[in-house]
């Protein structure tokens, strides 16, 4: 896809999170492979229990003093973070790597104004600044993500605030200092549909400006399709299938893809109900022993009990972990 | 801003009003008559007549509230019952005695509080310390914890004096040397307390998303600590502290106690050992008003530190 010599920006290889140790042991990530191009867009699609938070904090290297990156290496251009002390990764944390958050209203810290918020933020990765450059950096950003009169929105606490608004401001703290990646978790989940539209917009916007990267993790098909070039699918813990969003999106082999895609409300048909995948993702202390989608496989065999199926190809990048696929001639 | 005190200090006053006449009624009232103080249990009912009469006791509770508030304004207090001194003269000099132990216990207990509470590292053995040191700072009476601070300082190593009280003008070692036990047995229970609930409120902001996103930023875990956590934990201690400075106002009665220290706290159990009501009355005016102000400045501090409570 991309010539061989140059690294990918991202390569995660095996990772695997633990929390808790011998017995007790549980895997929230367990042995995940992603690839994020430069200026690219890998969408990460999975229910809640998944662990796509968890690799997403992996990522940043903020995985909770609970627990640990047990294996696998995580490659920025070529260097592995996996396991880097807090403070060297400090110097990557908001430079290189930026990450936005669920939550708009719980994202920033009530006691301060977005300016200064934002200034922390390009305080972190430029010491030599003065204040004054540092408050006009902090107004230029606001205007960069569209903040009306951001000359005033600047001494504004994030309770007067709406929850667009924070979320705008949360991602003009995240391109404060230019990064080649931005980790998006589920940006757009707690906002109102019309807002959540002018945020992906405006994403997609400053991704064409800034030429990032970005991984955008959403349990929402429908925003995955809007944004994403590359789509993994997780399920407890693991990929199930990964390729281009139109590989996923009209090709899909994994039982679960075909699943989650079954569970979209569609205009074009007219049903009672909507399709659903029966049950709910094992939590990672509780895993099956074979196949982790078997209990709730329409496609299961015995075999599918018996062992964990790795991941195939299926043409190209196309890859997918399901003994039985392609199953859509079963289907038929 | 100056509306806000001003809106608080409405609320206030009147509170002070009502608290304080409820306070002379008891004391000057209900505890026992003043008469019988003075004159003795058999004294003849024609002498305690004559005796109300002279001091005004036989007059209605309001008028002798407005006199005793009329009179303090002016600096009189009233004589003690005890030693026919002014209350004023008595009180006067052990003032500026409580207050320094109280400036140094809570420097000592605050500034101890938030920064071991805080400092990122070595997260599990200085929390399981303090979580020890709490259980002890709370469950041990101060009177033992000083007694014994005394015999291992002072009686077996020899480092500092037993007890006692020496002013500014005996040399600022010699007047630091004798607050050292005393501070630090008072300040083990505040530290004890203040910990408590700094370390509950530190855990939970601790997991706020903002917390999260500031990490995220790439900035120190000592930043994230005290810029990001600290301020938004010490929220509710403001007010837990407000409250026990102004207690301590009052006087530390059990520390004082054992260090000989001529504050108002051994005033004030002097004072109630001998019924001496106009002594009593005024410590526990002193303790009140010290309440009241500081569960003020409690709230003038958080309105400061918070930016939603100002609208």
């Amino acid at each position: 896809m991309t010539d061989p010599k140059t690294p990918p920006l991202l390569q995660v290889e095996d990772l695997r999170v633990s929390f808790g140790a011998g017995a007790h042991e549980t895997r929230a990530v367990d042995g995940i492979g992603l690839t994020v191009e430069r200026g690219r867009t890998h969408g990460i699609v999975g229910e809640s229990g998944s662990g796509k938070s968890m690799l997403s904090l992996a990522i940043m290297g903020l995985v909770p003093d609970s627990g640990r990156i047990a294996s696998g290496r995580i490659r920025l251009g070529g260097r592995d973070l996996a396991g880097l002390p807090y403070r060297e990764m400090q110097a990557i944390r908001g430079k290189r790597i930026a990450m936005i958050f669920q939550e708009p209203m719980t994202s920033l810290n009530p006691l301060y104004t977005i300016g200064r918020q934002l200034s922390e933020a390009i305080r972190a990765h430029d010491r030599r600044a003065s204040a004054r450059e540092i408050r006009n950096r902090a107004i230029e950003l606001l205007r960069r993500v569209r903040i009306p009169s951001p000359e005033r929105r600047v001494d504004d606490y994030p309770h007067q605030m709406s929850g667009g608004m924070r979320q705008r401001v949360m991602i003009a703290m995240a391109l404060s200092c230019g990064p080649e990646l931005l980790i998006a978790d589920e940006p757009t989940t707690a906002l109102d549909v019309t807002v959540q539209v002018q945020i992906l917009d405006l994403l997609r916007e400053l991704q064409d400006e800034t030429g990032m990267a970005m991984i955008f993790i959403t349990h929402d098909l429908g925003v995955v399709a809007a944004v994403a070039d590359e789509v993994s699918v997780m399920y407890a813990g693991r990929v199930v299938e990964t390729g281009t969003a139109r590989n996923i999106f009209e090709d899909a082999q994994h039982p679960y893809t075909l699943g989650l895609l079954g569970s979209r409300p569609r205009l074009d048909r007219n049903l009672h109900r909507l399709p659903t995948i029966e049950g709910a993702v094992p939590p990672p202390f509780d895993l099956p022993p074979g196949c982790r989608f078997e209990p709730r496989c329409a496609f299961a065999t015995p075999d599918c009990a018996a062992a964990c199926p790795g991941l195939r190809p299926f043409g190209g990048n196309h890859l997918a972990a399901c003994f039985r696929a392609p199953v859509k001639e079963i289907a038929r | 801003m100056l509306n806000f005190v001003l809106r608080r200090l409405m609320w206030v006053l009147p509170n002070i009003v009502l608290l304080t006449f409820l306070l002379f009624a008891v004391v000057t009232n209900w505890l026992g008559s003043p008469a019988s103080m003075m004159l003795g249990t058999d004294a003849s009912p024609e002498a305690v007549a004559e005796l109300n009469a002279r001091y005004g006791f036989d007059r209605p509770v309001v008028v002798q509230y407005l006199q005793w508030i009329g009179n303090a304004a002016t600096g009189d207090f009233g004589r003690s019952y005890a030693t026919r001194q002014p209350v004023a003269e008595m009180i006067g000099p052990a003032i500026p005695v409580t207050l320094e132990l109280t400036f140094w216990t809570m420097l000592l207990a605050i500034s101890a509080t938030l920064v071991i509470n805080s400092i990122p590292v070595g997260k599990h053995v200085v929390g399981a310390l303090t979580t020890g040191i709490s259980i002890v700072g709370v469950t041990v009476p101060n009177f033992l914890l000083g007694a014994t601070l005394i015999s291992i300082f002072s009686v077996s190593l020899g480092w500092l004096p037993t007890t006692g009280w020496r002013p500014w003008s005996d040399g600022i070692f010699t007047h630091l040397q004798h607050l050292i036990l005393p501070v630090l047995t008072l300040s083990a229970y505040y530290f004890s307390t203040f910990s408590m609930i700094y370390r509950a409120e530190y855990r939970q902001v601790e997991q706020q998303l903002f917390v999260r996103v500031a990490e995220a930023k790439g900035i120190s875990r000592r930043a994230v600590s005290f810029l990001h956590v600290l301020p938004n934990a010490i929220l509710p201690l403001v007010v837990y502290i407000g409250t026990s400075i102004g207690n301590l106002v009052g006087g530390a009665v059990v520390t004082e106690t054992v260090f000989s220290i001529p504050g108002l706290g051994r005033l004030f159990v002097s004072a109630i050992a001998r019924y001496d009501f106009p002594v009593m009355l005024t410590m526990g005016m002193i303790t009140l008003a010290g309440v009241m102000l500081m569960n003020l400045a409690a709230e003038l501090i958080l309105a400061l530190l918070n930016p939603q409570i100002r609208l």
